[in-house]
């Protein structure tokens, strides 16, 4: 059954993730930078949206709208399955509608520390995969 | 450095003042390289601080990030002033958590990222290609673990040193 957004409850391999690029620290002038992937400590999830950042002034009215990330200035693109092979998996709410959270990021309370570390190792591949592309 | 150029054996300088010369030169390489040194590492340590003012509040990426205490801002001017002048500048950001990772980034498929927060504890990993890894251990008394060190080095092998960035 389809979600409101028209899309399926279950995000496909080939989709394009973008992950909205909110710190002017997180990429610089060539790539995006392993901190624009880790996940939010409050919930253990990354926030994503279901969009190919295609056109880009779609993907800014996004953000900017319907996310509601005032401070958005580009986005980091990358196919689902880049996520997959790291071992993370989507949890697609929907809310706002083409939202998603990437979960199952490694967490470890006996060691907190070496558990950031292993997230830091999967911020860091989904980094070199990924498309910058910033809003004009 | 200003007498090496009149200590020849023929201009009758005395070996004293050739000595005297030579212990100059170094004397003058020490103090440049000194000053080259502190000054990248006072540009990352003012880098540094200008992203924890920008991140100083609840809230700063949008998502609901923590703020980057002065604590951690502390420890990473810890980490910035323990790091060997033969490694290149790294780049520094902010983190959801409110830690402060230090990336080098060296090309596309050769990362290395190390988190500090407000323990003794650095978090960190590295890509070199198909190879990867990570740990956590511990940074006491201005000294970098020698575990951590050699993956840096590794990694930064080819990136130009810190004194000469």
């Amino acid at each position: 059954m389809p979600l409101p957004s028209g899309l399926p409850e279950i995000v496909a391999n080939e989709e394009p993730i973008s992950r909205f690029l909110t710190s002017r620290n997180h990429y610089n002038t060539t790539v995006v930078k392993p901190s624009a992937f880790i996940p939010n400590p409050k919930d253990g999830c990354l926030s994503v949206a279901r969009h190919n950042a295609e056109p880009i002034e779609e993907s800014e009215r996004m953000a900017r709208e319907d996310f509601n990330l005032p401070k958005a200035s580009g986005v980091a693109q990358l196919a689902a399955l880049t996520f997959r092979k790291e071992g993370l998996d989507f949890r697609a709410d929907d809310t706002p509608q083409r939202h998603a959270d990437v979960i199952g990021w490694p967490w470890r309370e006996d060691d907190p520390e070496y558990g950031k570390s292993e997230r830091k190792l999967i911020a860091a591949a989904l980094a070199q995969q990924a498309q910058r592309l910033m809003y004009r | 450095m200003a007498f090496s150029g009149y200590a020849t054996a023929q201009s009758g300088v005395s070996d004293e003042a050739v000595q005297l010369s030579d212990d100059f030169a170094r004397l003058h390489a020490h103090q440049e390289s000194a000053e080259s040194l502190f000054g990248q590492k006072s540009q990352l340590i003012s880098d540094l601080r200008a992203i924890a003012a920008d991140c100083a509040q609840d809230d700063w990426d949008d998502y609901g990030a923590k703020a980057v205490s002065n604590t951690v801002l502390l420890c990473a001017e810890a980490f910035i002033r323990a790091l060997p002048e033969s490694i290149s500048a790294p780049e520094i950001s902010a983190e959801p958590d409110g830690q402060v990772s230090f990336d080098w980034l060296p090309s596309r498929t050769r990362t290395f990222t190390l988190s500090v927060n407000s323990t003794n504890r650095l978090a960190y990993a590295w890509i070199d290609g198909a190879n990867r890894g990570n740990a956590a251990e511990v940074f006491e008394r201005g000294t970098l673990p020698s575990r951590l060190l050699n993956e840096l080095q590794h990694i930064t092998a080819d990136a130009p040193a810190l004194r000469t960035a």
